[in-house]
Order: C-alpha cells, then sequence, then structure tokens
C-alpha cells in the first residue's frame, strides 16, 4: 500500500505531526505542510471494548502508537481482529476515516 | 474492567494556609509549604518521546527540591498519585526515589513500609482513599500535614518532619509537587 499520510513539519527544528497546527510547539516557527510514508511499526496498543456514546457500533476496536519508519510518532486505529494486533508488528497506513488515521496489519 | 484503576468517589479534604510568622496563633503544630512546583508535558501520550516516563513529574520534582535546597534522601514521607497502579511505582522512579524500572523493588522490599526508609501513601494513597479528582491532591497534603504534626495516629511515620506531594492530571499532562515540613 503507497497511502501517505499529511502532516506538517517544522522548517527551523524539525518538529513533525500529522496533526494540523499552524505553529511549531517547539520553537514557535510557521510550520509547512507535508506528508509522510504510510509504513511503521506498533509502539503500544489499547483494545477499546467499552466505547463512548457515538462508538458503539465499533467496538471492541484497537487505538495503536505507531513509530513511522520516516515521520513522527502517531496515533491510529489498526483495522483487525484485536487477538492479531502485537507490539513491534508492522503496519501500513490505509485510509482516514471519521478523523482517525487507520493502519492495516503489514 | 481493571483492578488496576482506582475508585472515583465523593469526598472533600481541606488545609488552613497562614502566614509563616502567624500560624502559631491558630496551631502549636504548623507545617511549612517548603517548595511548590508544577510542570506540564503534551496531552497526547503519542506526542512524547517515552511512555514509560512522565516528563511533568522529573520536572516538577527537579524545580521543587531545587527551590527547596534538598533532594530525595531528605524526604521522610511520600505521598504518590497512584490512580493507577502503574502511576504509583513510575513516581517513584519520576521523583528520583529509585532508578528507572526499579519502582517496584522498593515496593517488594519495604523502602515505602511505614517503618521503611521512604514511607509512601501512609493512608492508602489514591488506591485505598478512593481517588475525589480535584480533592485528591488536598486529601495529599492534609495527610502530610497530620504526619508532620504528629497527629497520623495509628498510621504515624516516626520523626517524619519533611514530606512530599505529587498529584497528577491528565495522564501526566499536568504534574503538581508540593514539599512541606513541620516548623
Amino acid at each position: 500500500m503507497n497511502s501517505t499520510i499529511s502532516g506538517v513539519e517544522c522548517p527551523r527544528c524539525q518538529w513533525s505531526d500529522f496533526f494540523k497546527a499552524q505553529v511549531c510547539p517547539r520553537c514557535l516557527t510557521e510550520l509547512n505542510n507535508t506528508s509522510f510514508p504510510g509504513q511503521g511499526r506498533i509502539i503500544t496498543f489499547t483494545v477499546i471494548r467499552y466505547p463512548p456514546i457515538g462508538f458503539e457500533d465499533q467496538a471492541p476496536y484497537v487505538v495503536a502508537i505507531i513509530d513511522l519508519n520516516s515521520g513522527p510518532r502517531v496515533i491510529g486505529r489498526i483495522n483487525a481482529k484485536p487477538d492479531a494486533v502485537k507490539i513491534g508488528a508492522n503496519v501500513d497506513f490505509a485510509r482516514e476515516a471519521a478523523g482517525a488515521l487507520e493502519f492495516v496489519l503489514a | 474492567m481493571s483492578a488496576s484503576r482506582v475508585r472515583f468517589v465523593s469526598r472533600a479534604a481541606a488545609v488552613v494556609l497562614a502566614p509563616a510568622e502567624e500560624a502559631k496563633k491558630f496551631t502549636d503544630t504548623p507545617v511549612e509549604v517548603v517548595a511548590s512546583s508544577v510542570a506540564t508535558d503534551t496531552l497526547s501520550l503519542y506526542q512524547r518521546k517515552e511512555l514509560t516516563i512522565f516528563e511533568g513529574s522529573r520536572k516538577a520534582a527537579d524545580e521543587a527540591f531545587k527551590r527547596a535546597h534538598l533532594t530525595a534522601n531528605d524526604i521522610d514521607v511520600l505521598e504518590v498519585h497512584d490512580a493507577f497502579s502503574v502511576l504509583g511505582l513510575m513516581a517513584l522512579e519520576d521523583l528520583g526515589f529509585a532508578d528507572k524500572g526499579t519502582g517496584a523493588k522498593l515496593l517488594l522490599d519495604g523502602t515505602c513500609n511505614r517503618d521503611g526508609k521512604v514511607p509512601t501513601n501512609t493512608f492508602g494513597g489514591l488506591k485505598a482513599r478512593g481517588h475525589p479528582v480535584g480533592a485528591s491532591g488536598m486529601y495529599q497534603v492534609a495527610e502530610l500535614a497530620l504526619q508532620l504534626s504528629n497527629r497520623a495516629e495509628k498510621c504515624q511515620v516516626r520523626n517524619a518532619s519533611v514530606g512530599l506531594s505529587q498529584s497528577v492530571g491528565g495522564i501526566g499532562s499536568t504534574v503538581v509537587v508540593h514539599i512541606l515540613r513541620s516548623l
């Protein structure tokens, strides 16, 4: 899969994030728009079995923190059965859904 | 769902503040606020470099120790924000009482017991007291004040004169550290 993740990068201190901020929280420089390759690795994850209101039909679902291979650390959903998800697993970005990044196991 | 998590409860705690020079008018056993420090970190966990450290705890503790001219070795009684089991252990490490990854040893070897080197959460902490959220930080200060004024009864730590409390907001996005001393 070759989907990229849009985000921002600081031209001065190279701080980057997938969250669309305007100003670098580290050095207050105006950020540039950029995009990151969607390949990454799961750092940790949790399984939401008791969802908040509005997410009832989606549970159980997996929320993970992912280090992109060429980009920042991000948070997103893993579209997979919870039992199949492991720390250290490689993932690919699939799409943006309801404001969240959605990954699949590589 | 998980036994690791604290119970949210409804409770209240209070302390009376007065200028140090006037405190003796109100009590024979006043307690001094030696240092108070607050530090913040990112709200989102994914924006942090490390997930097993609360940078806010480290910064708040460093600043409080600096202002008080004290170190972790000077603390006779400790209150940590154990809203989840792991947070108490992380606090022992982040505040400088244990090396990273060794916080649990202090519980196992008795260091945190009432008669240990660093008596911790002597009234039970958030786990045994419950977590009244906004009032939890005040509970910590009130319980330290009881210890430092020798009024902790069955929970009393012998010869306690300096205490430290660490209170956490969010998942470590705000951390407050107070150092108190009996006058």
